[in-house]
Formats: C-alpha cells, sequence, structure tokens
C-alpha cells in the first residue's frame, strides 16, 4: 500500500518534481559558466584572492531557490487534496491514517532531499575541479542553510494548507514566516555554522504540525 | 437483524446553531435508506459525524457494529464512501485511479468498475478533471462498485447530474444492490426518482428528525387533502392534520390519516367536510407536504 | 502522538518564536543608538576634547564644556589635524619641547581598531603568503593561497593543485621549529596595500605563536616565545611606520600586549581588565600621546598613555545610558532571544536578559487567564498556568493563538 501512496503522489506531482529538478540541474551548468566567465575577465588567481578576501560567494543566487521548491511542492501535492475536501478520500482508505500522512509527506520530503541532495553533489564535485575545497565547503556551509529552509518550508506549507479554519491558516502562515525567517539570517559564508542543529530541531518539529491540521480536519472545525 | 448503521443521541452545533438534538436511527441491513432534507438541513453533516469526519457534541453512532470514532481498517474496507460533488482525485485518468485503489482493497472487482467505464465516452488517458460531473459520477460509483462495500454511503449524488445521468445512476445502484444485498445510505435535496430507490425515507427539518418511515408506507398513507372553500382554524403542534395552506377559493393540508379520521377531526371543529376529497402524491409531493414549501 | 502532544509542541515553539520575535519589534520601534562622542586627548592643552553634536551642529567641547570653534579645534588637536595645519602652514616647528613635523608625526602615527566580531567569526582557511623580500615598492599577489589548519598546504589557482614541493618545505620548517598541527588561529593582514610585509602569526595545538613568512621564497618560521609567557586568547596584527610592533596580543586574563620588534618582546598597556568578547576597543596613537578607547556594554573609557613609557597620563570614564528597551524589558519580559549578536558574526539562538522582576507581570497574566478560563467555563488547567508564570506574555499569546473555540465534548476521535 506504501506503493499506492507513493504512486499517487508521483502521478499528482511528476511534471512539478522534473520542473524542480530542471532548475537545480540547470543551474550547475549556470554556476560553473559564471564561475569561468569570473575567471577569464580577472585571472583565477586574482579572483581566488577576492572570494576570499571579501568572503564571496558565488552560489548565492541559489539562496530562495529550495525554499521555493519547498514551498511549491508542499502546495501542489496538498492543494489538490483539500479541494473539495478530497483528503477524505484519503483519510477513508483501508490503511492507518497518520501512516497515510506520513507517507505522503515521506514522498515529498524525500523527493526533495533527493533533489537537493543529488544536483548540490554534482555541483560540489563539478565546482571543486576549479575551487579548492577550502572555498566550497564554506559555500555549502551556507547553502546548507538553504537547503534546509526549503526542507522546513514544505513541511510549514503543508501545516497551513490543511488547516481547515482560515483564522488558524493565517496565524499559521505568520509563524510559519518567523520560522523561515531564522534561516536567512546569515551574513557571511560560515556564520549559520552552529545555527544547524537548531535548523534540524525545526524540520524534525515541522514533521508533526502537519498531523495537527489533519487531526483538526478529521474533527471537522470549523468557525 | 442486526443494525448496519446506529445513531444515538446525536446532539450537534455549529457555534450557537443548533442542528440537531438527540437524533436518532438506524439502518439495517440489505436497506436503501434516503435521508431527505432541504438545504443546510444538516444532511452533509451527518455523513461527516457517520465517517468520523466531525466530532458531535454529543453522542455515538456506530458503522457496522464499530464506533465512528475510531473505525478499523477492516470497517473501512466495508464502506464504500461518495463524497458530495462525486468529488475524486482529478489528476488521475480511469486506468490510474483504478490500479490505485485496487491496492487497498483485499477483494476488489474490477469488472464491474469497467463494464461503467466502457458505457462512458471518456478515452483511458483521459484525466478525471476534464470530465463532466456526469462522467466523474460513474467513475466514482465505478470504483464503490469494485470495492464491493457491505454499506454504501452517498453524499448527495444526485448533485450536478443531468437527468440521463441521474437516472443512470439509479438504475445502476438499485441493481446492483438488490442483486447483492447492500446496504446503502444516502442523501439527496433532489427527490425525483428517489421513490424507485429507496425502501425507507428519513426527512431532515431545521433543528430535528421529521420522520422516518418505509418509503411505500408514506407512499400509501401519506395524502393531500383538500376543502373547496376556505376555511380557518388553527393546528395543533402535535396534530394529525399538517401543512395547512388558505387558497383563495380552497384550503389544502396533508395527513397520515385516513379520510374518515380527517372527516372526524374536522367536524371536531365545526367545519364543513363536505367537499372534503384527497389525492396520492409522488415522493416529491409527499416531501413538500411534509417540510412546505419554504 | 496525539493531538495534544502535538498542540503543545505547536504552543511551546510559538513560545520560542515569540520571545524572539517580540522584543525585535519592541527594539524596532524604540530603535536607539547610543553613541559615544569623539573623544581625543590634547598635546596642546593635555586634558580631553569631545565632538559633541548639538542640533546637527558639530562642537568642540573641552572637560569644563568650554566650547570652540572650527579654526580653534585644529589647532587644539594638532596631532589629529597636522595635515590641515600643514595646508594651512599652521603646524608648530615643535611642540611640548619636542621638534615636530608631518613625517615624525606620521612614523609614530598609527590607528588599531579590535572587536569582538573579529574573534567569533570564521574565514575560509586559505590566505596569500607574499614575499617580505621583494625589493619591490608594491607587495605582489602571490598565484597561490595557503591553508594552515591542518598542514600547511599551498594550493595553486591556476591550476587548482597543491604545490608539493612549496607546501612541503614551509610544513617542514614549521614541523623544525616545534609547531604542532591543527592550527588554532591565523592572524595577519592579506592586503597588498600594506606599508611592508610581516606574513603572519600563527597560534599553534599547543598555544605557541609563531611568525611565519616568505623571505627570497624560502620560508621563515620562528616561535615568537609569547606563547611562553602569555596564555594568549586573540592576535591582531598592525603595520606601523616605525615598525615599533608585529601586534597586538590579547591574553585570557583580560590583559592587553603589543609584540615588540624586539624579539617579539609583549609589552603589556595599563588598562583596566579587557574582555575579547564584549569590548570594543580602538588605539590612535601620535607622537606624544596613546588614545587608547575601550568600549565595554556598559561603559567607555579613553585612556591617554604616553607614547614612550606607556604609562596612564589621563582617563576619562564614560557610562551608557540605559535605552527604552533596556529600561523595560526586565519588567515585561522574563528572559528574550536574539539570533545576532553585535559581538559575533554566528548567527545561533541566544537567551538573553533573564529577570526576576517580570514575574510580577507574569503572574497577573497567570491570573488573568485563569479569570478568563474560569469565564469561558472552560476548566483551568495548570500546566497553562505555569508556563504563562515561566515565560509570561510569550506563553500567553502561544495559548491565545492555539486556543480551540470549538465547545469541549466529551468526543475524541481518532487518527489511526
Amino acid at each position: 500500500m506504501t506503493r499506492a501512496i507513493f504512486y499517487k503522489e508521483w502521478i499528482k506531482l511528476r511534471w512539478l518534481l522534473l520542473a524542480i529538478s530542471l532548475v537545480f540541474a540547470g543551474s550547475i551548468p549556470y554556476f560553473i559558466l559564471n564561475l569561468t566567465n569570473k575567471f577569464r575577465f580577472a585571472g583565477k588567481p586574482h579572483f581566488w584572492s577576492v572570494i576570499v578576501g571579501k568572503d564571496l560567494n558565488l552560489i548565492s543566487e541559489l539562496t530562495y531557490i529550495p525554499l521555493l521548491a519547498g514551498l511549491i511542492l508542499g502546495l501542489a501535492q496538498f492543494v489538490p487534496e483539500m479541494q473539495k475536501k478530497s483528503l477524505k478520500l484519503t483519510l477513508h482508505l483501508p490503511h492507518p491514517e497518520k501512516l497515510t500522512i506520513l507517507k505522503m509527506l515521506l514522498f515529498g520530503s524525500g523527493t526533495l532531499v533527493s533533489i537537493f541532495s543529488i544536483t548540490g553533489l554534482v555541483l560540489y564535485l563539478s565546482l571543486s575541479i576549479y575551487l579548492p575545497s577550502q572555498i566550497l565547503v564554506a559555500w555549502f556551509t551556507a547553502a546548507l542553510a538553504w537547503y534546509l529552509a526549503g526542507l522546513a518550508a514544505y513541511f510549514l506549507a503543508v501545516w497551513v494548507c490543511i488547516e481547515p479554519v482560515w483564522k488558524q491558516k493565517a496565524i499559521n502562515t505568520l509563524l510559519a514566516i518567523a520560522v523561515i525567517m531564522l534561516f536567512f539570517k546569515g551574513t557571511s559564508t560560515y556564520s549559520l555554522q552552529y545555527a544547524m542543529p537548531l535548523y534540524i530541531g525545526i524540520i524534525l518539529l515541522s514533521m508533526c504540525f502537519p498531523f495537527y491540521s489533519v487531526f483538526r480536519f478529521k474533527e471537522g472545525v470549523q468557525q | 437483524m442486526a443494525a448496519v448503521i446506529e445513531c444515538n443521541n446525536i446532539t450537534h452545533y455549529y457555534g450557537n446553531r443548533l442542528i440537531y438534538k438527540n437524533l436518532n436511527f438506524s439502518v439495517e441491513k440489505g436497506k436503501i435508506l434516503g435521508l431527505l432534507g432541504k438545504n443546510g438541513t444538516g444532511k452533509t453533516t451527518i455523513i461527516n459525524i457517520l465517517n468520523g469526519y466531525l466530532k458531535p457534541y454529543s453522542g455515538e453512532c456506530r458503522l457496522l457494529g464499530e464506533d465512528m470514532r475510531s473505525l478499523s481498517i477492516e470497517t473501512k474496507s466495508k464502506v464504500g464512501l461518495l463524497l458530495e460533488g462525486h468529488v475524486q482525485h482529478s489528476y488521475f485518468n480511469i486506468v490510474q485511479i483504478e490500479k490505485f485503489y485496487s491496492r487497498f482493497f483485499k477483494d476488489w472487482k474490477s469488472e464491474p468498475y469497467w463494464d461503467l467505464m466502457d458505457k462512458l465516452k471518456v478515452t483511458r488517458k483521459q484525466k478525471i478533471s476534464t470530465m463532466s460531473c456526469g462522467q466523474r459520477s460513474q467513475v466514482a460509483l465505478g470504483l464503490i462498485l469494485a470495492q464491493d462495500p457491505e454499506l454504501l454511503i452517498l453524499d448527495d449524488f444526485s448533485m450536478g447530474l443531468d437527468p440521463g445521468y441521474r437516472r443512470l445512476f439509479v438504475d445502476y445502484l438499485k441493481e446492483y444492490v438488490t442483486a447483492t444485498n447492500k446496504t446503502v445510505f444516502l442523501t439527496s435535496h433532489i427527490i425525483q426518482d428517489m421513490e424507485h430507490l429507496i425502501d425507507e425515507t428519513m426527512i431532515l427539518d431545521y433543528g430535528k428528525l421529521l420522520l422516518h418511515k418505509p418509503t411505500l408506507e408514506i407512499l400509501d398513507n401519506f395524502k393531500r387533502y383538500k376543502l373547496s372553500h376556505d376555511a380557518r382554524f388553527k393546528l395543533d403542534s402535535d396534530d394529525a392534520i399538517q401543512n395547512l395552506e388558505h387558497f383563495k377559493s380552497h384550503t389544502e393540508f396533508y395527513s397520515f390519516d385516513t379520510i374518515d379520521r380527517v372527516r372526524q377531526i374536522l367536524q371536531r371543529r365545526s367545519i364543513d367536510t363536505q367537499t372534503l376529497v384527497n389525492e396520492s402524491l409522488t415522493l416529491e409531493d409527499a416531501f413538500i407536504g411534509l417540510t412546505g414549501k419554504y | 502522538m496525539t493531538k495534544k502532544n502535538i498542540k503543545t509542541l505547536l504552543i511551546l515553539v510559538s513560545t520560542a518564536l515569540l520571545a524572539w520575535v517580540l522584543p525585535w519589534l519592541i527594539k524596532l520601534s524604540t530603535n536607539e543608538a547610543c553613541r559615544y562622542p569623539f573623544t581625543y586627548y590634547s598635546s596642546v592643552k593635555n586634558e580631553f576634547f569631545q565632538v559633541v553634536k548639538e542640533d546637527a551642529e558639530t562642537v568642540l567641547m573641552d572637560q569644563s564644556s568650554h566650547e570652540y570653534t572650527r579654526a580653534e579645534y585644529d589647532s587644539l588637536l594638532p596631532m589629529l589635524s597636522y595635515r590641515q595645519l600643514l595646508k594651512d602652514g599652521r603646524l608648530p616647528d615643535s611642540l611640548n619641547g619636542k621638534a615636530i613635523s608631518g613625517k615624525s608625526i606620521q612614523l609614530e602615527q598609527f590607528y588599531f581598531k579590535y572587536s569582538p566580531r573579529d574573534k567569533h567569526h570564521k574565514q575560509m582557511d586559505l590566505n596569500p603568503m607574499f614575499e617580505s623580500m621583494s625589493g619591490r615598492v608594491q607587495i605582489e599577489s602571490p598565484d597561490d593561497l595557503f591553508s594552515i589548519k591542518n598542514k600547511m598546504v599551498f594550493i595553486d589557482a591556476e591550476t587548482n593543485s597543491v604545490l608539493e614541493n612549496k607546501s612541503s618545505q614551509f610544513h617542514q620548517a614549521m614541523i623544525k621549529r616545534g609547531y604542532k598541527f591543527p592550527t588554532k588561529m591565523v592572524a595577519g593582514n592579506p592586503s597588498t596595500k600594506k606599508l611592508y610585509d610581516e606574513g603572519w602569526f600563527a597560534l599553534d595545538a599547543n598555544n605557541q605563536l609563531y611568525h611565519i613568512k616568505m623571505v627570497n621564497g624560502q620560508p621563515f618560521v620562528k616561535d615568537t616565545k609569547a606563547g611562553e609567557k602569555l596564555d594568549i586568547d586573540f592576535v591582531k596584527t598592525i603595520e606601523t611606520q616605525n615598525r615599533r610592533m608585529y601586534a597586538f596580543v590579547f591574553d585570557r586574563s583580560g590583559k592587553l600586549y603589543y609584540l615588540s620588534d624586539v624579539s617579539y618582546e609583549p609589552v603589556q598597556l595599563p588598562i583596566d581588565a579587557y574582555n575579547t568578547n564584549t569590548d570594543g576597543l580602538s588605539i590612535m596613537a601620535n607622537p606624544f600621546y596613546w588614545n587608547v578607547v575601550v568600549t565595554t556594554p556598559a561603559q567607555r573609557i579613553t585612556y591617554a598613555l604616553d607614547n614612550h613609557t606607556l604609562e596612564e597620563v589621563d582617563r576619562l570614564t564614560e557610562t551608557r545610558e540605559s535605552t527604552t528597551w533596556e529600561k523595560i524589558h526586565p519588567y515585561v519580559f522574563p528572559f528574550y532571544i536574539e539570533m545576532k549578536s553585535m559581538y559575533s558574526k554566528f548567527v545561533y539562538p541566544r537567551l538573553l536578559g533573564w529577570s526576576v522582576k517580570a514575574l510580577v507581570l507574569n503572574a497577573v497574566l497567570a491570573v488573568l487567564l485563569a479569570f478568563l478560563s474560569y469565564r469561558r467555563k472552560q476548566s483551568i488547567k495548570p500546566l497553562q498556568l505555569l508556563l504563562v508564570l515561566c515565560t509570561g506574555l510569550y506563553g500567553l499569546i502561544a495559548l491565545w493563538l492555539f486556543n480551540e473555540k470549538q465547545q469541549e465534548t466529551r468526543n475524541v476521535i481518532q487518527l489511526k
């Protein structure tokens, strides 16, 4: 039945997942071209010094992309479930309800993590042709926070989306925005390195939030 | 015979608005029960409570002997649910959706589904979201039939269907249920076609259950009475005479009682009963007779 | 995982978020920047002068609040304004019995600045090793950068590969001098626009301070022995015209030294205990005095030290006035959370401003909550009261955000 649930999510999300994958995959040649271009104009040694001296992060254009990806995926997965309350159909399946939701969340977050990690790894390996690990580790320390923000945004979007009452939806949205803001407080490449445990904690907590909305949906809470 | 659905003392409010107080009813196996009521009388609310999608203020329902607040997986697989508006996952096509649902049910029967699908003018790759309301209703029905449940719960299945599809739905359902001894609990606000389908009728009015009787009993006994003059009198709350209406040239009212008994009641109020006549009603007329036009 | 558990979780998370957001919003609305006036020790009058802003007009004042004009300003602070005085032809030939000229002032002059953010931040472990004896006026940028964390490695930018020979040459030289990896910190100035190059000062795993530079393409590694004398906390290098010092060194007991050009001998500055985690420092030196400004969270002390003996000549202590936020938060909030700090570039939650005084308000809010629950005929929940008692407004708002208005019923729907 896990396969059936994954099958449903796959049919629902495959085109979006393809689009997200393309954006992330497409960013890899973009970043490499961007870097080699700058090398050509400034010269490699000089540009290395600029990167180090000015704490430059050439993949910073990635900053909000994982956030958007998580947000859109979360909404695309659960807005159809909320249309005409068709989540009732899903919860009516002869399968434990919490497990059904958990598997749906696992599908969404799993695909997101796969896209992030595969494209992230390929980007790292491609850039390591041109740059030493000292620079790349710094860049990807900063980028890790952006990827984690995308994952948190996914769970928070689902939480807000399933919530049946509009007033509570608004409150949840504000809280979600506050949570997401925590991920974008970095000013230099390494400034978020001690915040990673917090971010992972937030993600683990926000995984539980959608279930609260499901409970409320199930109880038929209305204003 | 054991009750397939049993509801005891259901009381529910939306905010401070009372929907019903101490509602009691049960449905026996093999019966088709129609819950009729105007818009906003709480038909869907009952369906939601039955399936555990709403926490009633108090009271309890049992579905196939199980508490609706925690239905087991086995019970769920024995209950076929049709949501208001024939909602189904609209990003699937008819092949994909059959493949999806078939994995969840041990006794999945594809034939009735494909029988029904073959009658539709849809391609196998057409997404449900691009289908008409009538076509979607057939997909939803086909899935429930394939699930082969013991109990079918159909919420306002007639909504948005043109007469052809409505008739198709009713005929198919009747044939299936009669052949397989299933129990059906359905709601509708369109009463046409219903008298061929439902064995028992429950009529909801704002705040209360008006009536719960076998459909035949209603059709046989519930009559419209006419007096060809304007007779003014007042009704008691437990009067056998219901829904009194005055017109310029005549007076109309309804009653479950025989014409002799009605005559007695009127004579007790010193009303001339010489012109009293009665007529048989369709279920729709009876519904209006019971609930009024407003 | 029940609904109640998740709700509790949501309320706690919201409480923490509010402890961060609410104080931030209040600070934003009562934004008051605290600025001390610019202070400089006059070598003419031998007292502190301050540049005070009065109604958008800047005024020079002495300690008895006497005001001076712009022209007076320049001649009262000739060490600060010597270039203007030179241009006007007003620079005296001698001052306090000492001959002065533009050149001699320049030679003795330097500016040094330290902020706790220098210590609390992390940079990429890559730096340029300049040729210290190139014989050229302009310092030239090398084609490689070195990493010093776990071993000494030079990486060539053109090929993005390790320069094996150079790396092992430097690494061996360091090991030979007793250097222990991993490196704790490295201090230096990676700019090519500096007066001269003295390479890098690195603190090794044993807390010993080494001087590492490249002379004629060869490694120059020397144990400064400063690590034996001091428990070094932080090092920041400086280049001065007179090459009197290599760097300023902060030790862990709150003392400040400079490493003199004479065999790296640490020379202590006679200032009060210094905290590298919270105190800012700036030094403006001239041929007569060092103006040493130490800004702690509560006050600013400006020392005038004699340039030669480094003895304290004078000091000025100014205490900072509390901002509105600082005045109100102890009564309103039992604590608050900040993600950023003016003392660090690292972002992480910091629990600050613990205050017992806020318990009064918290108790009032807890009573209010109990009263409201009573009026709404809801049961009074001791854990909710405890939350409000401990977290005050944060907890109360969080409870309100997740308050379910639906009638309490005996029926609970369970998710399987």
